[in-house]
């Protein structure tokens, strides 16, 4: 039966006869318009009530869980038609699954894609924080693997919800204390605990120590999504994030003294090793800030064009 | 024939067969003019609830891929949901049932269609338990 | 240089969808239909429609098709499929007591009410691989169904049934076992008169602890695998929890999906879907318990499954006697979910450079102190 009565009223009816044979129509965003809603409200009581992880109804996303789904599902949630969108992936906006997040945000939006900083709103980001100074015109979203700054202390959920509730830290500051006593240093890398605002004790995603202190008292809304396990949290701007430490152990941040990027020859900027091969000869250091290493190249080779910023 | 049970047996009848009949509703002038879309057909999913013998509780079991539509013709209102994601023959199941409603003539035709689709089942039906009869295990009770 | 080398960008993951799409087609068999898939794949099917928590047989052949046979992957694909998707409205409470059976079997009892009806299963079949080539067991099936449809269609005729070999109500819809043990009053009465609202975890995270609609329907969609490695473990691994129970019913059939007729408001059928259900009888023991009698778990999920049923019983009953004591409900709520636990496992393949090289920073500022004091 080639277009049919039938067929033409079905075309009338939903709008479009050629969507009939097409792939669905998709929803600005992905999520359904409910979903969306629903994500809202769990990000707007993340921001009122700083650092407490929220649970929320974590959707399937055409992306695993553990792939960023939540951090996706955040950016879906919030995103506008006014957005531009910039994703990385430790630092690189070319980083394979920085590529797929993109193109899904982007596909399902229609919206305009950016890797700098200063022409972009929307800042996904899995393991890093840009170096650029980032502003109240930013909100960056943060995948997060597992959320839970405690459970390397206590595994019964009960327990850890109590704990949260009551502001009991207790166990936290031993298990740092014993670790400086065993070590010498806190060993913690990436994903250090901190205090926000006076109250929660969050999980900093992992990204690296070098990011952390950008979070205190900063311009830019922060948001956090764990898909997998169904939390948002949120740094708000303005506010006090603080790494667990003791008086006279001062936070240390990822630093090789004498380190530089080969490719800008930075020495300010968080920096990936990497290592010697039979090929290339000695290891070397770059920047992990992919975009801003580029632009700091530009600038150098072409002083007159003053850059893009 | 009872407007659920006709509901009940558009759900399940063959595809083409309730494409061919609304096609040919379509056909007649009356039924095309005075054809309203309340709902274009939707694909959608009804989550199954189901009580549980132990406690008679609900749970969730999980949830069931439909497409439901409704239409009115001459302001008389049809509609259909069926099972999958064929939005033009659950548009034309509930065409059907519009049609039954509207058109006592057209409504026989309909209640054709049920009757050969309710037909079809039992044939089925009987069929399966055929088969299935023989896995039964038989005792020899002394009695 | 190495670095730009590394790499991925869009032209390659692209290439690499290519490849996969191009090996649906490519190679000297024909196009896998889904109609195959559904008739020959049948338990792999319904095990993707019962992981995915979604019931469509013609979505889930697709998606395993698109999976390159991955159940957790098809799995996946169709709960994206299903975040796109409205819900249209709820069915009306289902009476599982309304369940056609396709297959019945009752361990508890040699002669149940109600038949021992073995369906279509293989639990008695010896083990033995066809090594033959497939012509010759392709010509041995057409044979068998030669065979069986003449056993069959004599007593059909063409629009009229014939009435002898109808059913009775006690064969296609037996009494359940654990009405009988009410009679006996053997078992513990657990129902509930205040039927409270079933708790929906595809929108709020299931946590302990949680009430038993959110344990049921998380066992529901659960991995198969990974439900029946937590009943595994709780039997011979270190946790412990459960002892083994006597399975009343085993059930495969249909059950009605029924709504509300949104202009008449009375309730109607518009399908159904095939389950497999488990009533797994308890042998109370505990000193608070009543140990005149038993208490029964309830294991229910999508498709033809008895492996996952059977552990989703047994979990249920374990679950409901340890009362909060042990891990054992975070372990059903947290761990059981195939997405979950192999999307956190595979996300290990992307990179991870950054938090190495802060972990690395770490082992040298441990190296330098040791060194220095």
């Amino acid at each position: 039966m080639s277009t049919s009565l039938l067929q033409q009223v079905l075309g009338e009816a939903i709008g479009d006869d050629e969507s009939l044979f097409d792939e669905p129509e998709v929803n600005f965003g992905l999520l359904d318009e409910y979903s969306k809603r629903e994500i809202r409200r769990a990000i707007l009581t993340a921001v009122a009530v700083p650092g407490y992880q929220v649970p929320f109804g974590s959707r399937e996303m055409p992306v695993a869980r553990g792939w960023g789904s939540g951090g996706l599902q955040v950016s879906l949630a919030i995103v506008g038609p006014d957005d531009v969108v910039k994703v990385i992936d430790q630092g690189d906006d070319e980083g394979v699954n920085a590529v797929n997040l993109r193109r899904l945000i982007v596909s399902s939006t229609g919206i305009p894609e950016s890797t700098t900083p200063e022409d972009s709103t929307l800042i996904q980001t899995r393991h890093r924080i840009p170096e650029d100074p980032l502003d109240e015109r930013h909100v960056l979203v943060l995948q997060v693997p597992v959320p839970e700054p405690l459970r390397g202390v206590e595994r019964d959920m009960r327990e850890l919800a109590r704990m949260h509730a009551e502001a009991d830290y207790a166990r936290m500051w031993v298990s740092l204390y014993e670790d400086k006593v065993r070590n010498g240093v806190i060993t913690r890398t990436t994903g250090y605990p901190c205090l926000v605002d006076g109250r929660y004790v969050i999980a900093t995603t992992p990204i690296p120590r070098w990011d952390v202190p950008r979070l205190h008292q900063s311009r830019f809304l922060s948001l956090f999504g764990a898909g997998r396990e169904k939390r948002i949290y949120a740094v708000p701007p303005h506010t006090d994030v603080e790494p667990l430490t003791f008086e006279d152990v001062p936070f240390e941040v990822e630093v090789t003294p004498g380190a530089t990027c080969r490719t800008c020859g930075s020495s300010e900027s968080f920096l990936v090793e990497v290592p010697a091969s039979r090929v290339d000869g000695g290891g070397h250091w770059v920047c992990s800030d992919s975009d801003w290493c580029r632009r700091r190249r530009e600038r150098r080779d072409h002083p007159s064009n003053g850059g893009d910023s | 024939m009872d407007r659920n049970r006709r509901a009940e047996l558009l759900a399940r009848a063959d595809a083409d067969d309730v494409r061919q009949l609304a096609e040919a509703f379509l056909s007649h002038r009356q039924v095309a003019t005075e054809l309203d879309i309340i709902a274009p057909p939707e694909v959608g999913m009804v989550m199954m609830q189901v009580r549980e013998p132990v406690c008679k509780e609900r749970f969730h079991l999980g949830e069931v891929v439909v497409t439901r539509a409704e239409v009115a013709v001459g302001g008389a209102r049809g509609w259909a949901m069926r099972a999958g994601t064929d939005r033009e023959t659950t548009l034309a199941a509930a065409l059907l049932d519009a049609c039954a409603e509207h058109d006592s003539a057209l409504g026989s035709q309909v209640d054709d269609l049920c009757v050969e689709t309710k037909a079809r089942l039992d044939r089925a039906r009987h069929q399966e338990w055929t088969e299935l009869r023989s896995t039964a295990v038989s005792f020899e009770e002394l009695d | 240089m190495g670095y730009a080398a590394a790499r991925g960008g869009l032209k390659a993951i692209e290439a690499a969808e290519r490849l996969v799409a191009r090996e649906r087609i490519l190679g000297e068999s024909s196009w896998l239909e889904s109609r195959q898939m559904i008739e020959k794949l049948r338990l792999a099917v319904d095990r993707v429609m019962g992981e995915g928590g979604l019931w469509d047989e013609d979505l889930a052949a697709s998606a395993l098709r698109q999976a390159e046979g991955d159940s957790i992957e098809a799995a996946h694909l169709l709960r994206s499929y299903r975040s796109t998707l409205p819900r249209l409205a709820y069915t009306t409470p289902i009476d599982v007591d309304d369940m056609d059976v396709l297959r019945r079997i009752v361990p508890a009892f040699r002669n149940p009410p109600g038949p021992q009806l073995l369906g279509r299963t293989t639990d008695y079949t010896g083990r033995l691989l066809q090594t033959a080539d497939e012509d010759t067991l392709r010509t041995a099936a057409e044979k068998m169904a030669a065979f069986l449809d003449e056993q069959v269609t004599p007593e059909v005729e063409v629009g009229h049934v014939v009435s002898g070999a109808e059913p009775t109500d006690d064969e296609r819809r037996p009494r359940r076992l654990l009405e009988l043990l009410r009679d006996l009053d053997a078992v513990v009465d657990r129902r509930r008169t205040d039927d409270p609202e079933p708790f929906d975890i595809t929108r709020h995270p299931a946590r302990p602890p949680a009430t038993r609609s959110a344990r049921l329907a998380t066992m529901a969609r659960a991995e198969t695998g990974a439900l029946v490695n937590v009943w595994y473990r709780n039997i011979l691994g270190p946790d412990g929890y459960l002892h083994e129970i006597t399975l009343g019913e085993v059930r495969h059939g249909r059950l009605p999906v029924k709504v509300v007729h949104p202009i008449t408001g009375d309730e109607i059928s518009v399908t159904e879907v095939r389950v497999t259900e488990v009533e797994a009888i308890e042998d109370l023991d505990g000193i608070e318990e009543d140990r005149g009698r038993f208490d029964v778990g309830y294991g229910l999920c999508f498709g033809h499954n008895e492996k996952k049923a059977i552990a989703m019983a047994n979990l249920d009953i374990a679950c409901e006697r340890d009362k909060g004591r042990s891990f054992l409900e975070q372990s059903i709520l947290l761990t059981t979910d195939g997405l979950d636990a192999s999307g956190f496992l595979e996300h290990l393949k992307l990179p991870h450079y950054v938090t190495f090289r802060s972990m690395m920073e770490r082992k040298a500022a441990v190296r330098r102190h040791k060194e220095t004091t």
